[in-house]
């Protein structure tokens, strides 16, 4: 019995793998279109004509810099 | 007492570097350990390892550093995608379930992977580059220059060093990057991403730059603050799976090399060109920097400073009156850049220039050791036939095999940190040989033949042979090879007359030292050829089983490791060796 559960859950695992594979395509298919398409059109039709060139310069380092993630 | 971990992860070059006080006590690539070249993987080994030799438990830290600001990569990476959808669907569905998954956790997996409880930290990607290039080196004040792939946003960036601070002041930022564009050629060239920049570099003096110009017309703008622009239409690096563009095809007539297949001369001309244009604009750069900075002193770090060619002409036509390079400049430095940030700029700790004494240069043994204790269990095991010697018959026993044109592998002392084998994991031979530059890379690291080998030189007789003025311990400068002494040295001068000069000093590594000084002595001559201790595809050897190994599936003859010196033909016949030395193509060069 023990032998049944653990094949079935084996199938049952590979299956929601591949599931799991298409839903995140599907949904990350969708939110490219619904969501960067439109900002990109938009941020094409802000920054026409811009183009940034020389050197850049950075901000000092704020207060915390090295506990942050960003 | 405050220690640091500092961690480089998930890119390429995975590493860990541990710092205590300010002086680092150990810094190793993972590769060493997974047997995969440049793997990105979490460093679990090269941690372990560095805590084992620091003789400190995980909770003793005082914190864990990142060397780069993981929320800010993933927004330039969103931003990208936004800049240029609707192309880059494919890229964007390969890299989200990853950052979703697992990147975008890295806080939560160090804790996990380490069990550590205590702070976690994160530097910039290129302020981790600048403390690992500025910190080490022996100067209290310096201009400071970094240039690499990507980090974050930044590509390249200018800045200043003294004492425990550093600012970076200016940059260019994605997709404008030096490293990308010789990392494009480096693919449309047929080698790997990430890791044949190298090969490009080696095969550039069999070329002539025919197609400069085609390069600065179509791919790059450069001003003359050595600030530059690429045409990003020529390139598939922003969203595709690949570096380059059909449009960039179109430019160059053809297809990307296809690895392994003949290289003509066309792709020597390109490769000479891209390198042309390269040394141009780093050059460009510095001297921008030296006007700006007013600093009469130069560190470099960034995978682009591994380019020791444009390294020379810095050197040479900058301005500066020093240059001082990390030697593993490229991402696996950015675990010591980043601990040694924390350790001086957050947690205040004093900063002894050279990392060691006061004067002191900057050491780059920092990985395993072994003791006789460790290595003779292991040759017993495999039934190794060995000798046991003093130090001074070791060194007359290998220094006679040499002039005899044996080829040596050589393991002594601590792995070195970064790409370059400086006398620990070594492979060595009579520099003076013509024929055997083509014997080891046919016979032992089973490479193309366009390859070059470096030159390991007693420091106090480099101006004798090369034209350089001024000691290069860690083989990242390149330097011709003096007119009076055109031919003497063949083995290590490449097609051009150059060479990758390494300058051996007493204080950096004894006993290699006083090899070369016995070489000379015997020769007449006191260089020798260095090469790493590995075969293609395969990370330099870490261990004494891997050298074992790797010492009888390849073409040495003599190996001395520790006090132990091994003949090839006294060893047993008929052993089966598995493991390192076979011919692996296994690369792990993650890309995002």
């Amino acid at each position: 019995m023990k032998k049944i559960w653990h094949a079935v859950r084996t199938v049952l695992l590979a299956v929601g793998k591949v599931l799991g594979r298409i839903n995140t395509t599907i949904l990350l298919t969708l939110l490219f279109y619904l969501l960067l398409l439109p900002l990109s059109i938009i941020r094409k039709i802000l920054e026409r004509g811009k183009k940034g060139t020389g050197w850049i310069e950075r901000a000092p380092l704020k207060e915390g810099h090295y506990k942050k993630q960003y | 007492m405050a220690r640091v971990l500092g961690i480089s992860a998930f890119y390429h070059d995975s590493a860990a570097c541990l710092v205590e006080n300010g002086q680092v006590v150990a810094a190793l690539q993972e590769e060493r350990f997974s047997r995969l070249k440049h793997d990105s993987s979490f460093p679990s080994r090269a941690v372990e390892a560095a805590l084992r030799m620091g003789g400190c438990a995980i909770d003793e830290l005082d914190g864990v550093v990142f060397y780069e600001k993981p929320f800010m990569k993933l927004e330039r990476l969103l931003d990208t995608y936004v800049r240029n959808c609707p192309r880059g669907l494919a890229s964007y569905l390969k890299a989200m379930p990853v950052w979703f998954k697992e990147k975008l956790w890295i806080k939560e997996l160090i804790r996990r992977e380490l069990g550590f409880d205590g702070p976690i930290l994160f530097a910039d990607h290129h302020e981790s580059h600048a403390a690992s290039a500025f910190f080490p080196s022996p100067f209290q004040s310096a201009a400071v220059l970094t240039l690499d792939g990507v980090g974050e946003w930044t590509t390249t960036s200018l800045g200043r060093g003294q004492g425990t601070r550093i600012e970076l002041i200016s940059e260019v930022r994605f997709p404008h990057s030096l490293g990308l564009l010789y990392t494009a050629f480096t693919y449309y060239l047929g080698f790997r991403v990430n890791s044949g920049e190298y090969k490009v570099m080696g095969l550039a003096p069999y070329g002539e730059p025919r197609y400069e110009g085609l390069i600065r017309d179509h791919l790059i703008h450069v001003g003359d603050d050595g600030s530059f622009r690429l045409d990003t239409r020529y390139f598939s690096y922003e969203t595709g799976l690949r570096m380059t563009s059909r449009r960039f095809h179109e430019l160059f007539g053809g297809p990307p090399r296809r690895p392994g297949s003949p290289l003509t001369d066309k792709h020597k001309d390109i490769a000479a060109s891209i390198q042309k244009v390269t040394e141009d604009v780093v050059l460009r750069i510095c001297r921008h920097l030296r006007r700006e900075s007013g600093e009469k002193f130069l560190c470099m770090a960034g995978g682009v400073a591994l380019n020791c060619v444009a390294n020379g002409k810095v050197l040479r036509e900058a301005g500066f009156e020093d240059l001082w390079i990390q030697p593993a400049a490229g991402d696996a430095g950015g675990a010591l850049g980043a601990a040694l940030a924390v350790s001086h700029a957050h947690l205040g700790q004093e900063r002894r220039t050279g990392g060691g004494t006061t004067g002191s240069r900057w050491n780059a043994l920092l990985g395993t050791s072994y003791d006789a204790d460790e290595i003779q269990p292991v040759l017993d095991g495999y039934g190794a036939v060995y000798e046991r010697l003093d130090e001074s018959s070791l060194i007359a026993r290998t220094v006679e095999a040499l002039d005899r044109g044996a080829v040596v592998g050589w393991f002594q002392g601590r792995m070195e940190f970064g790409p370059r084998a400086l006398g620990s994991r070594s492979i060595l031979a009579d520099a003076r040989r013509p024929d055997i530059k083509d014997r080891i890379n046919a016979g032992v690291k089973y490479r193309e033949s366009f390859r070059p080998f470096a030159p390991a030189v007693l420091e106090e007789s480099v101006a004798d042979y090369f034209k350089l003025d001024r000691p290069s311990p860690y083989m990242l400068l390149v330097a011709d090879v003096r007119d009076d002494r055109n031919g003497s040295i063949p083995a290590v001068t490449h097609v051009d007359g150059s060479a990758r000069v390494q300058t051996v000093s007493a204080d950096d590594n004894a006993r290699f030292y006083r090899l070369l000084r016995g070489f000379g002595s015997r020769t007449g001559c006191p260089v020798l050829l260095n090469t790493s201790f590995n075969v293609r595809g395969e990370p330099i050897i870490e261990s004494p089983e891997q050298a074992y190994q790797c010492f009888m599936r390849t073409g040495l003859d003599l190996l001395v490791i520790g006090d132990f010196l091994l003949e090839k033909e006294k060893q047993p016949s008929g052993l089966e060796i598995a493991g390192v030395g076979g011919v692996q193509t296994r690369d792990r060069g993650a890309r995002e």
